[in-house]
């Protein structure tokens, strides 16, 4: 038979089951938007212009590559829901006659219908929104819109590619996954789940496995210390976690369920009969589905929720990178006064005036502490992945910076721990093998306190003079520390935010010239930065959590769809028997309130338990205000909950309406 | 004896959904059915008997005409009024048992119970005795997955009686059984009904018609012939039976 032939067969199959594929394709749609926009923004000219270009590059190029993988992962799990769905239809085909060449060009046309409808659709959208998404990019970023072409040949042709090849791999999995199948196998697959009756040893066991795993995950990501570092273990923990849920929810929930099932004044009430009856299989029947929305939810919470405090905070982050306008690091002592020079031109060039200027001599190393005995080494902290940092200098510059009135004698030193390693009753301090007794403790942060850099924890040590400082570098240069004293140069000039951006422009041209500077950095810079590099975080945050939610959505869409259809007969016998409609629909909205906001509840407590790993990341960004990341976090949780019950409430009438659509007889 | 059940003049058309097109199940049947009755329904596939029973049972409306349970006339009663009504006083056994695939065979069984808000107590004595009457013990922790059909069967049975209702409707409560299942659940409907239960039952079979106290035949919408059995054997009034329904071939 003609090719046309099978052609015709797909599209009316499309057209037929088209309660299954729209949501599909709605999905789809907005997928490849997604990721023609990702690509689009990433290789716009005008972004070459904002500052930390690259960065920012590299950032939405990952953002391609991670959106074209879930949108993998994510296809293939919801076409084995469709397809399980047709394995009777496919069978039947067969039977019919249909050699297997004939069923594989009917998925073939299919799927090239489905693909062709989502990729125009998508694409198109995508061209169209592509301005305004990238003026609203940009226009977060603070940044002049520089926007160039109207759109890239290239990259409709990357995404069409990278969905053809998607779908291409998900057809032959179906293809061979349909031909290896034998015919009464195919036909038999829509056969009527069996109810769960009890709890054998193994599910005991798995409802323990699970619960460890997720307990395991916790206390593992709650150790992470060095979030970069350890990004290879922490997604081996999002797989501990979702292995856990699925364990949880198919085993722990069900065995709470048969508990409350056993206890009969509860079980034989009313609504608590079937609900709990149907629950129990109906739980075990959708773990895996459930705890896909739950690492879902998880991830849409900690990703919008951690991008959205990031950009919302970016004032805040700016504000603590350094406790001054700026600051110039350099290893010559005789360069100072021509930087002090290059600050005081800059700002006569740019009208604004100097508040002041501070030089210190500081000598900064990553170490070790351990703030019980109070010794510095190169030993390994239990629980500490990163490093600490010890920063010395003499009480004459950090008196002259701090404004205190500090005196210390020889051989005491002014101690100042990280705010969040407190070392009270501190006696001495042992800086390899250099003793010291520490005549006062005092608290940071202080001028010299720069958080743009990695480190578990900062000490300051404060000694008494030079010498000592000079003696104390020469003892570890023998120990092999080969770290020099730097000179950092800080200043406050008075202006406007816009007026600070011009100067410090100015002043990078300057420093230019001047030999020795070992690094720049100010919070005029770091604020146009952060705020380009926070705008893109959210951009990706936003797009891949709205594609979390529409899966999510399509596979609560295509459960309920499925469900309800299972449940037509049950629910039938139950009008019989002389179950009123409300109180069928009070029993449905009872389960499927249950299995909704399952994985809901676990998803806040994995939040919950992942907090301090949130923590650290939004510390790596420099925003430390956990009060603020806090607040972010509650709010979108309150928000995404509310937008939860919309969907919720959409699932339970689209089930309803399925199962009691023939009511109007009874 | 008191009526149990009176249908007075019952009529139903059904109506195309997109056309006009209109089809007469029933014109026009009347009959009465005594405290303590077993009628059975015949008649050819499209005769109406089972648009009748479901009419009775409520579970479809009439387009004209009355139906009378026990003194409440259904017909005139709202949708809520209606389901309790069909809760308290009427028992089903359906051709394909309509058991819940979740439950357990005892969970099968106490369910109108439970919608009544019955205590456990009393859900628990009245199961294990029917249970008991009927010998399904055993089963009450299964699955109906794990049962044959002849005792799916006289689950279905066991949860039209735990109500203790005032009339049993069965639709081909041996169609899906073999023969012996089949002999085993008339001789329960017929034990049952010796006990004072009414049942209505609408069927195929000669067999099981010939356990009934009075058989309608319906034929085309219409009450035909109806015979009663007064006294005779099983064997006698199935001859009854089989010789009216071929004369009505010839």
């Amino acid at each position: 038979m003609k090719q046309t032939f099978w052609a015709k067969i797909a599209f009316k199959n499309i057209i037929e089951n088209k309660k299954f594929h729209l949501a599909n394709l709605i999905v789809s749609i907005f997928t490849i938007m997604s990721f023609y926009i990702f690509t689009f923004t990433a290789t716009n000219k005008g972004l070459a212009d904002v500052r930390g270009y690259t960065g920012l590059k590299f950032i939405l190029m990952v953002g391609c590559v991670f959106l074209a993988l879930i949108s993998f992962v994510f296809k293939a799990y919801t076409n084995r829901l469709l397809i399980k769905r047709r394995n009777k239809e496919l069978g039947l085909y067969a039977a019919w006659g249909l050699e297997p060449k004939h069923v594989n060009s009917i998925l073939f046309f299919e799927a090239l219908y489905m693909y062709l409808a989502y990729a125009v659709i998508g694409i198109g959208i995508g061209v169209l929104l592509q301005k305004y998404v990238y003026r609203v990019m940009f226009t977060l970023m603070h940044c002049d819109i520089r926007y160039a072409g109207d759109f890239s040949f290239n990259n409709i042709f990357i995404s069409l590619g990278v969905f053809a090849v998607i779908d291409l791999c998900i057809l032959f999995k179906n293809m061979i996954s349909v031909s290896k199948k034998k015919i009464i196998a195919l036909l038999k697959d829509e056969t009527a789940v069996e109810p769960v009756k009890k709890l054998r040893a193994s599910d005991i066991l798995k409802a323990v496995i699970g619960v460890a795993l997720i307990i395991c995950a916790y206390i593992y990501v709650n150790r992470v210390d060095d979030f970069v570092n350890s990004l290879r273990t922490l997604v081996f923990a999002v797989a501990l976690l979702f292995l856990g849920s699925f364990l949880a929810i198919s085993s722990f929930v069900v065995m709470i369920e048969l508990a409350l099932k056993k206890q009969d004044k509860l079980y034989y009430r009313n609504t608590f009969f079937t609900t709990l009856a149907k629950l129990v299989t109906r739980t075990r029947n959708n773990a895996l589905s459930l705890a896909v929305i739950n690492i879902l939810f998880t991830c849409v919470i900690v990703g919008s929720s951690s991008t959205i405090a990031l950009y919302l905070g970016t004032e805040r982050q700016a504000s603590v990178a350094f406790k001054t306008d700026g600051e110039i690091s350099l290893i010559d002592e005789n360069r100072i006064p021509e930087v002090e020079e290059a600050i005081r031109s800059s700002a006569a060039d740019t009208g604004l005036s100097v508040e002041g200027i501070w030089i210190a001599k500081r000598y900064a190393f990553p170490t070790a502490f351990n703030e019980k005995t109070g010794e510095f080494s190169n030993e390994y902290i239990t629980g500490r992945n990163l490093p600490d940092i010890i920063e010395m200098m003499t009480v004459e510059t950090f008196n002259k910076n701090e404004g205190t009135n500090y005196t210390l004698k020889e051989g005491e030193v002014l101690f100042i721990s990280d705010e969040e390693c407190p070392v009270n009753g501190l006696e001495g301090v042992n800086i390899y093998g250099n003793r010291f007794k520490v005549a006062q403790i005092a608290e940071g942060p202080i001028f010299t306190d720069i958080d743009n850099i990695q480190y578990a924890y900062k000490f300051h040590v404060i000694v008494d003079n030079d010498e000592t400082l000079a003696r104390v570098r020469e003892d570890l240069l023998s120990q092999g520390n080969t770290r020099e004293f730097r000179f950092s140069v800080t200043y406050n000039v008075a202006g406007s935010k816009d007026e600070e951006l011009r100067f410090d422009e100015r002043l990078n041209d300057k420093l230019m010239h001047i030999e020795s500077i070992d690094y720049v950095d100010s919070n005029a810079t770091q604020r146009q930065t952060r705020y380009a590099r926070n705008s893109v975080f959210l951009f990706l945050g936003t797009f891949i959590s709205l594609i979390f939610i529409m899966y999510m959505i399509f596979i609560m869409y295509y459960k309920q769809i499925e469900e309800a259809l299972d449940d037509v007969g049950n629910v039938k016998i139950m009008k019989k028997i002389g179950m009123y409609s409300a109180e069928i629909k009070k029993c449905i909205f009872a389960e499927n309130g249950i299995l909704f906001f399952l994985p809901v509840v676990m998803a806040f407590c994995h939040v919950a338990a992942c907090f301090a790993l949130m923590k650290d990341v939004m510390k790596l960004f420099m925003l430390t205000d956990m009060d603020f990341i806090r607040l972010c976090v509650v709010l979108f949780c309150v928000g995404i909950l509310v937008v939860y019950m919309l969907m919720y409430y959409g699932a339970y009438k689209v089930y309803s309406g399925i199962v009691l659509k023939e009511d109007s007889s009874v | 004896m008191n009526k149990m059940l009176e249908l007075k003049n019952l009529h139903k058309t059904y109506y195309t959904k997109h056309s006009n097109v209109e089809y007469e199940a029933l014109k026009g049947i009347s009959f009465d059915a005594l405290e303590g009755d077993f009628v059975a329904i015949m008649g050819e596939s499209g005769s109406g008997k089972t648009t009748t029973l479901n009419i009775i049972a409520s579970l479809d409306t009439s387009t004209s005409g009355e139906v009378i349970i026990a003194g409440s006339d259904i017909s005139k009663m709202g949708n809520k009024e209606i389901c309790r009504f069909r809760r308290e006083k009427l028992g089903f056994v359906f051709q394909d048992f309509n058991l819940l695939n979740y439950f357990t065979v005892k969970d099968n069984i106490a369910f109108p119970l439970v919608l009544l808000n019955r205590s456990k107590q009393e859900i628990d004595e009245r199961v294990n005795d029917l249970a008991e009457k009927i010998g399904i013990t055993k089963l009450l922790n299964k699955y109906p997955y794990e049962i044959s059909g002849g005792e799916k069967q006289r689950t279905a049975v066991a949860r039209a009686l735990v109500c203790k209702p005032t009339l049993v409707l069965a639709d081909e409560p041996t169609g899906a059984l073999d023969s012996k299942n089949s002999d085993q659940l008339m001789e329960l409907f017929k034990t049952f009904n010796d006990l004072g239960q009414t049942i209505i039952m609408v069927t195929h079979s000669l067999k099981s018609a010939s356990k009934a106290k009075k058989v309608l035949f319906l034929k085309d919408g219409v009450i035909g012939t109806t015979l009663e059995k007064n006294g005779r054997s099983d064997e006698e009034f199935e001859e009854e039976i089989a010789g009216l329904l071929y004369n009505a071939r010839k």
